[in-house]
Parts: C-alpha cells; structure tokens; sequence
C-alpha cells in the first residue's frame, strides 16, 4: 500500500473521526471507568488513611485520618517489622503463604495441563460433556465444597472408613488437624479450574496443522509436544499462574476449614483476625497495603505480557 | 519399493516396545485417565454433598438413612421451616441478579468503547479494568470494607454495600467476552453499515448489540453464577441476617457445627445454576446455528 | 411523625458519624472533638494509654468501679452504677408494643430456642429477626458499626459491659416490663456490682469454664487429680486438644494452673508467663483454638477440650437418640479444694440503635419466663440460667442433665468459690489481646 502502515493506519484514523464524534466511544466507556474509579480506586485511600490513622478512646476503634499531613508511621512500621523479622506476629504466615501458594500453584499446572491439554485436543466429540463437567467448579459454590470435603476427611468420615477399612491405616488419620498437605490439596482442589481455563485457551488455538508439521518433519509426539505445543501455550502458562496463584494470597477460608492451626496460618488469616479486633484493624489494613504493594509487580508484568502477546496476535 | 507404495502414502510404522510408548494412541489413553480422574475428583465431594442433604440424622459425614427431613421435614431446621435458610437463598438470588443487571450493560459499554477508542487514555482505562480482575478478592474486601464503614457510612454494610462489591467484581467478565467477540466479528459489519449511511449510533443499536448478543447473554450468566457463590465480598460486608448468603450460611455451619441443611441449601443453588448454565450454552448454541457460524460462546 | 421513644435532637454520635460522611479533611479532628465536650472520642495513638478517670470519683459514665480507663471498670469490691444519660433515656412505662415490628436480635450460635421465639412472635404478632456471631469480638463489631439496628442482644459478657455503655450503645432498662427478674431469678442478679440496681443490664446464662474429655479415650482420673489443669500439660492426646479461641479463658486457664487467681490484675510477667505455657500445650499437641466442642468432643474430633458448661450440656443435642454419652466426661477444677476455676454469666442488653424497644423489653421478659427460660435451657442452649426454680437436684432428677456431668451445673455458692474475667483497664486489655494474636500466629 501507498506510504505504509503508517499511512493507512493515519486514514483509518481520519476516516474514523470522521465518522464520529470527538468523544463518543470515550463516553461509553466512562460509567464503568468511574465505577472503578470510585469503588475500587478510592478505597484505597481509606486503607491508607486508616493505616496511617488514629483510634478512637473508648471503644478503641480504627479513625481514619483524611489528611496526609498528619498521618502517622507507628502501625506500618509494627506491621513491617512484624513481616520481616523472625519472631514477628507475620512472619510466619507469610513464609507459610508463599511456600504452599509455590507449591499449590505449582500442582495445578501439573495437573491441569494435561487436563486443558486433553480438552483442547482429545476430547473429540465429547468435548462439550467435558467443558461443561470440567467447568462445574465456576458454578458450584465452593463452600459446598468444602463442606463436602470436611465430611470425607473427618474420623468418621468415608476417606477414613475407606483407608481403615481397607486396611492401609490401623486408626483413622486426623487429616483436618492442622495439616499442610490437607490445605495445599484444598487450595489446589478450589484452584486448579483458574489455571485450566487460561492453558484451555491456550491450547485450543494452536493449530492442528502446525503439530501436524512438526510430525511430519520428524518429531515424535514427546519432542512435538516440547518444541512445539509448550513454547506456544507460555502465554497462558503465565496467564495461569496468575489467575489461579493470585486468588490463593487472599485465601483465609480454606485454612479455617480445613487446618485451622497456628502452623499452617497465612496472611489472608493475619488480615482477617486483624479485622475482628478494633484496636488492630489498622493492621489489617497495613497488611493489606503491603499486599498489594507485594502483588503489583507480578500482575505488572503479566499485563504488559498479555499486551505485547496482544500486539503480536497470539494471546 | 517406496515407487510401489505411491506417492503421499504414509510410511509404514514398525511397532516395537519403545515405540509404542511413544504410540500417540498410549498418550491418548494417559489423558483419559487424567480426565476422567479430574472429573471424579472434582464431582465426588459434589456428590457427596447432595447425598447427604438427604440424611436422615444430623450428622454430615455419617448416612443415617434417606429423608427429606432437611427440605422440608424438620420444624426448626429445614429449608421449608426454617427463616434464616430461606432467607439465604433470597440474598444470593437478589444480590446475583442485581449484580448483572448492573454489570453487564457497564461492561459491555466498556468492551465496546475500548474497542473503537485508540486514542490516549484507552490503555488506562483498561489497564483498570484487568487490575481489577487480577486483585485478590480480600483486598477489595477488605478496602470497600473500610470504605462503607468509614468513608461513604450512608452506604454501610448491607446490601447496597454487598452489591457495589460484586459489581466491581464482576464488570470485566462481560469485557472480556464482549471485547473478545468483538474482535472474532471483525469491523465488516459496521463498516457496511457506515457505507450505507448509518450514524454510530444506528450502527451501534441495530448492528453491534444484536450481533453481540449471545455474548451479553453468556456473559450476564457468568456475572449470576459467580457473584451467586461468592463469599469473601459479601461476608465482610454484609450487616446482620437479612444480608446473609448461602456461601455465609454454609462457611458459618462448617465452622460452627453444620447440618444437612448446609448441603440442602447448598444443592438447591447447585441446581439452579446447573439449570441457568445449561440454558444459556442451549440458546447460545441454537442462536449460533441460526447465524451459520460455528458453536462457540465467544 | 416521629414516635415519642426516639431521641429528639442530635445526639453526639450522630454528630461524629455525620462528620466522617462528610469526609471532610479536619485537621484539627481531636479538636473539635475534644471541645465538643465529655473528650468521648479523641485520636489516640495506636496501642497507647486511655485516660484514666478517677475511681469512685466524678466520672460521666458512672459511679464506684477502679480506674484504668475512661469509664469505670467493675469490681466485686467496687461495684458500678451507671449513669443514664440524657440523650439515651429509659423509654416510658406502659407502652404499647410496636406494631408489624421486626425485632433484630443478635446473639450467638444455638443461644436462644427457636420455639420460645416463635411463640414470642405469635403472641405478639411480630416478626423476629435472628443474627448470629461467631465470637463476642464479632458480636461487637455488629453493634459498634454505627449502623446497626439491632434492637437486643442476649450473651454480652461481663467484661464487655461497661465499654458498651459508655459507648452509648445500650439502652436502659425500665424495669415495669420485666417482672421475670425480681421473681424469678437468684437475688445476686437483682443488682449486680456490675450494674448496681440493673439499669442497663439483665442476665440470661452461667456456665462455668472447665474440661471437657472423652473417657475411653484420656484415661485419666481428670476428677481426682490435685490439680486438674495438669491434663492439658501432662498428657493432653496429640492432635486431639482444643482450647478455647478467646484471649480471656485461654491466658486464664495456665494463670488458674498455676494456682494465680487474681486474672483480672495480671502484671506483664504473669502475662508474659501464661503465653508461654499456652504455648508450650500448642507445640506438645497441635491445639486448635475453637468453641465447637459441642460436636467435636462427640464425634471425636477433640478428645480433650476446655469448655464452657453450657456446650457440654448442648453436645446432647448433636447426638443420636437414645444415646447416654457415658463416653463424655466433664469437670470443673474448681470443685477441688484449692484449685481455682472460672465461673461467669452473660447479659441481656438492650441495644440503643433499635427501633422496636417496648417489643425488645418484652421480648426480655418473655425468655426470662421460668416455664420458656427451662425450655430454653433444656431443649436448645444447654446454658443454664440463674433461676431459683433450677436447682441441681431438679435437673438432675428430671434427667436434663445425666449423673455423670452433674459437674456442669452451677450453684450459687459456685460463684462464691469461683472466679469471675472482669474488664481490664485499657492498656491491659491491649496486652491480652496482643498475646492471644501472638498465640494465634504461633509466635
């Protein structure tokens, strides 16, 4: 074409205005940008506040302090120190959230790229059956869940009546006393259909021709899959990782239910026990902060990779 | 020999030990096994659950016989009896609905102009909105929170509160379907229809939305089926009774002693849900065919 | 059209909370506060020391109590009578009840007997609206919220009282509509040190803080011991104890095992000495802190749990029929010479947020009725209430309570012999509960 891309794409541009009013897509988009702006954005200006705040004399409750002026450093700098030093009330469970949040993100890749994989490629005809069943989870409350997952691994519950009965164990194991096995398995149980759904998407948009290609120049399915199929399915590998690893920092629940002891808190819990309390729940805010502070860059670098990916037609 | 076999004919495999392991077939079948064992994984505890709503006793991890007892037998803890049960399933109801009626026109005006706009500040706004999607649950808890208790205290906790919650939640469910379908349909049809003379917004009420509309759809179902479960947003900021839902119920059971009632409750969402999600992929799929295109929500 | 019980001007709290609407930067916030009169709310740096206001002297909240912080703390030895303030007065005698009224009713889980309320409800023609916390914190939190319209609350614990109060969040009690209290109940609840001439307060349960265990799986004689406390340090079963999840019975159950009465007066020595023996329970046996040994202890998942009373007594319910549970046992250290143990009661308030107050006095009334109060206890909470009519040989003969638990009711001379977890001065406070966070987080 004449001139380039740069020329056409300053056409299109042209011919774009010309069509509509300065504005008017803007305008579509503004309700929900203000939304955000106010419910989401804003909030954050009352944790500071808080954070930074005061506390009320008799009943000891948080008082925000709207003025930056006056903000004062005491409860960050517990909530810091707490976080950093070894003896600290947070330093625990935050040791305790990024090693199972490695390790349960780890195991929903492991198993769920087989499962993408397979719904991407093998189901065949029955690939409808299988996205509905596979993406159950989405529609079932995972609190059902749970629930149901208490009751398997209770004493009397039929985990044990299978594994006593069978003769494996001799009495039943206490799995809901605090174990952390117990709470990655649920973390990757609640978790694993975030990371399938990212790879599905992945997957399903290589196309056939191209692992074709790479048989028949030679390869066997295992050096297919490596060269070909993994390289291309990165993006939503990473994509994976933090839609399904992301959730797991502000997951407290789980915990509670199913290994509610001092040895397997996390940070989510450090939140929010900090909450129940009105003289900390400056703290719970701090934590907050610095939650956030800690998660920005991950999901910084995941964005821009989803727009470069983007930008490159492949994502 | 090769002449003989002709030309384009597959060379014939030799099928030895190590060969067969490597046999696509064999893989074929290890990925069966992972599926099939991914679904029993995942639907056994499901199961288990609406089995035990039907448990004669009290006990949730011991079958003590078949009963409706928990639906409608018990005078005090039933579902049929019982005000604080129903009044669960009515929260979730109300807030899920709500929550899509609100959302999916802001997301879809959001998908739409995101996909016109070039210029400044469209990387912003959607930077916004995928950040918001990204977040963790609890942060936002935690600050809208914060926000209703001590900022905008004429909202407070309740429903108002829960319901800006999710919708903040669920906004960029319909933007990233709509903007998706966008893209898949192409500008063809709106550059038609500006050639022949439609104003933006002709093309956009009678062009665009009617096309987008199995995605509105799908995505107004994915709005209700995830803010019907979600628990860490309206916990935190829910008030008293009235604004409990049936992931509360059910979380506050398990901690403090559940019943059956827990697993019925829990069931009779679980069916809804199923019903809305089978719905939609039937509509969407028949709307699809009658289009010509190919199956897909998106 | 206002009705003649709501308060007719702005009161100071409407102020402030209008104040933080207007979400208006006031930099000079604990000034206008403090001149706004009665220094109720200042800014206070996290964590520092509250005011301490005289003791026994002019106090706006009250009279009589120690000092420690901005209201006066009760004492046995100092009892407290409460001031009632002009803005928050005892609603008029003779009203008639609210009509097509909700009543909002905040308590804990399985407190209060689903059948007694809807009796309530169709005698009254009212709808009553039950929610549920988990814990007193929560509970709280419910009512501190600023919006709530809670109109009753039935399980405030004693050292909750007076913070209440003095937030202004109680409602006075005009006691013309509760005849229950002066007929039917003990005579130390007439007027308790807490709230000399019950003006704000009425009482509903007692229990006594004490272990729980299964006996065919700990073995040993929990009863007989000279200390029975040792348990928890000496053979507790691994994974199988359960402790209770709150910063006062848990630090007082190792002071009372180190025969440290004075719990409500603990140095930071002490303090410091009972986490760490808390702790120590926690390392040797992985101990859940929880309250729900009513269906643990039963079902096995606790073998060895520190319970309130009134739970052992509820495990009943989540039992199968027909079942005696002689495989539960259940004592009170302090039913052994020398040994200390706790032994308490939680209140009835009415909540000053609420909108059906002449309902919520009756409504009162009605659980404190001696025929729906036996109903309650016996068929619901297992919580005993301190009613003349429930004497130890009538429960045990009518078989609400079985021979071998006798020790989970509470007599009068009980609350002789036993100790009571009464408000702590502020800083206190602070200390504890930084200590409970400390055991929470397993530091």
């Amino acid at each position: 074409m004449p001139g380039g891309r740069r020329a056409q794409r300053r056409a299109d541009l042209a011919d774009r205005r010309a069509w509509s009013p300065r504005g008017f897509w803007q305008a579509f988009a503004a309700p929900a940008t203000i939304y955000l702006l106010v419910f989401f954005v804003f909030p954050f200006y009352v944790v500071l506040a808080i954070t930074f705040g005061g506390v009320t004399a008799i009943l000891r409750e948080p008082m925000p302090l709207w003025n930056p002026l006056q903000w004062r450093p005491p409860v960050m700098a517990f909530t810091l120190s707490n976080l950093t030093h070894t003896d600290g009330l947070y330093y625990a469970a935050f040791i305790h959230t990024i090693v199972f949040v490695a390790i349960a993100t780890g195991l929903c890749l492991l198993i769920g790229y087989p499962v993408a994989y397979f719904l991407a490629r093998r189901a065949g005809r029955f690939r409808g059956l299988f996205l509905i069943l596979f993406f159950a989870p989405f529609w079932i409350s995972y609190m059902l869940r749970m629930l149901a997952w208490i009751s398997l691994l209770e004493d009397d519950g039929y985990i044990n009546k299978i594994l006593t009965g069978s003769g494996i164990l001799s009495k039943p194991f206490p799995w809901l006393s605090g174990r952390s096995f117990t709470l990655v398995m649920g973390l990757v149980y609640g978790y694993v259909p975030y990371m399938i759904l990212p790879l599905f998407a992945t997957l399903d948009r290589i196309h056939a021709s191209q692992l074709e290609a790479g048989r028949d120049l030679g390869g066997s399915p295992a050096r297919t899959f490596f060269r070909v199929t993994l390289p291309q399915s990165r993006q939503g590998i990473l994509a994976g990782f933090v839609i399904c690893g992301l959730p797991m920092f502000g997951d407290y629940f789980t915990q509670q239910l199913l290994a509610n002891t001092s040895g397997t808190r996390m940070i989510a819990n450090s939140v929010f026990d900090s909450l129940a309390q009105p003289i900390f729940v400056a703290r719970g805010a701090a934590l907050i902060l610095v939650l956030l502070v800690l998660l920005i860059p991950p999901i910084l670098y995941y964005l821009r990779s989803t727009n470069r990916a983007a930008a490159q037609g492949l994502a | 020999m090769s002449a003989e076999l002709g030309i384009g004919a597959p060379p014939p495999r030799r099928m030895g030990f190590l060969a067969r392991l490597a046999n696509p077939w064999a893989q074929t079948r290890f990925l069966w096994v992972v599926a099939i064992g991914y679904v029993l994984w995942t639907l056994i505890p499901v199961v288990e659950a609406v089995v035990f709503s039907f448990n004669q006793g009290r006990s949730v991890s011991q079958w003590q016989g078949f009963s409706l007892r928990w639906y409608t037998g018990d005078p005090d803890g039933s579902v049929l009896h019982s005000p604080a049960l129903q009044q669960a399933i009515f929260q979730s109801l109300k807030l899920a609905s709500i929550t899509a009626i609100i959302a999916v026109p802001l997301g879809v005006a959001f998908a739409i102009s995101i996909h016109h706009w070039r210029g400044f500040g469209s990387g912003g706004a959607n930077f916004l909105m995928l950040f918001s999607f990204v977040t963790p649950e609890l942060i936002l808890a935690v600050s809208l929170f914060l926000l209703v208790t001590h900022a905008f205290r004429f909202i407070g906790q309740g429903t108002l509160a829960q319901l800006v919650g999710l919708v903040v939640l669920g906004l960029a469910y319909p933007v990233v379907i709509v903007r998706a379908r966008l893209v898949s349909l192409g500008r063809s049809y709106e550059e038609a229809a500006m050639d022949l003379g439609a104003s933006p917004v002709r093309t956009l009420g009678r062009v665009t939305i009617p096309m987008l509309g199995p995605s509105i759809f799908a995505s107004a179902a994915i709005v209700f089926a995830i803010s019907l479960d979600d628990f860490v947003v309206a916990y935190q900021l829910s008030k008293d009774a009235s604004t409990q839902t049936v992931s509360m119920y059910i979380y506050g059971a398990a901690r403090t002693g559940p019943t059956p009632a827990a697993d019925a409750i829990g069931t009779l969402m679980l069916t809804a849900s199923t019903l809305l999600i089978l719905v939609t992929v039937v509509l969407v799929r028949r709307s699809n065919r009658k289009r010509g295109e190919s199956s897909s929500l998106v | 059209m206002s009705h003649p019980n709501e308060r007719p001007h702005l009161s100071r709290r409407d102020f402030l909370r209008r104040a933080a609407v207007a979400g208006v930067a006031l930099p000079g916030m604990s000034a206008i506060l403090a001149a706004c009169g009665g220094g109720a709310q200042s800014t206070v740096n996290t964590g520092g020391t509250g005011g301490a206001s005289g003791s026994g002297g002019v106090n706006p909240y009250g009279t009589g109590g120690i000092a420690g912080a901005d209201y006066p703390l009760a004492r046995i030895e100092a009892p407290v009578t409460w001031t009632i303030q002009s803005d928050n007065p005892v609603i008029d005698s003779g009203l008639p009840a609210e009509t097509g009224a909700t009543v909002r009713v905040l308590t804990w889980p399985y407190y209060l007997a689903p059948s007694v309320i809807k009796a309530f409800e169709r005698e009254n023609n009212c709808k009553v609206e039950i929610t549920e916390g988990a814990d007193m914190d929560k509970l709280l939190a419910k009512i501190n919220s600023g919006q709530s319209e809670f109109d009753i609350m039935f399980g405030m614990n004693v050292w909750a009282v007076g913070r209440s109060i003095a937030a202004g969040l109680i409602r006075p009690v005009n006691m013309d509509y509760i005849p229950n209290l002066a007929a039917n109940y003990w005579d130390q609840f007439q007027s308790p040190f807490y709230d000399v001439e019950s003006r704000f307060t009425l009482p509903y349960s007692l229990w006594n803080t004490g272990i729980f265990w299964r006996n065919d799986h700990v073995k040993a004689d929990i009863a007989g011991m000279a200390n029975p406390y040792d348990i928890f340090w000496n053979g507790a079963p691994k994974d199988k104890t359960h402790l209770l999840n709150n910063a006062q019975d848990l630090l007082s159950l190792a002071m009372f095992w180190r025969g440290n009465s004075d719990i409500n007066n603990a140095d930071a020595a002490t303090l410091a000495q009972a986490k760490d023996d808390i702790a120590q329970v926690v390392q040797a046996t992985n101990a859940q802190f929880d309250h729900i040994d009513y269906t643990d202890v039963p079902k096995g998942q606790a073998y060895l749990h520190q319970s309130w009373s009134g739970n052992v007594s509820d495990a009943f319910v989540f039992l199968p029929k027909g079942d005696q549970a002689l495989n539960l046992s259940y004592y009170w250290p302090g039913h052994t010479a020398g040994v200390p143990g706790n032994v308490d009661n939680d209140c009835i308030m009415l909540l000053s947020g609420g909108k059906a107050p002449v309902l919520s006095h009756m409504l009162a009334n009605y659980v404190m009725d001696a025929k729906n109060a036996y109903t309650n206890y016996t068929t619901w909470t297992g919580f005993q209430m301190p009613l003349k009519t429930f004497t130890p040989d009538l429960l045990v003969g009518n078989a609400v309570v079985p021979e071998h638990l006798s020790s989970t009711v509470v007599t009068e001379d009980d609350f002789k012999t036993g100790f009571r977890e009464l408000e702590l001065p502020t800083d206190q406070d602070a200390a504890w509960q930084s200590a409970y966070a400390q055991l929470e987080a397993g530091v």
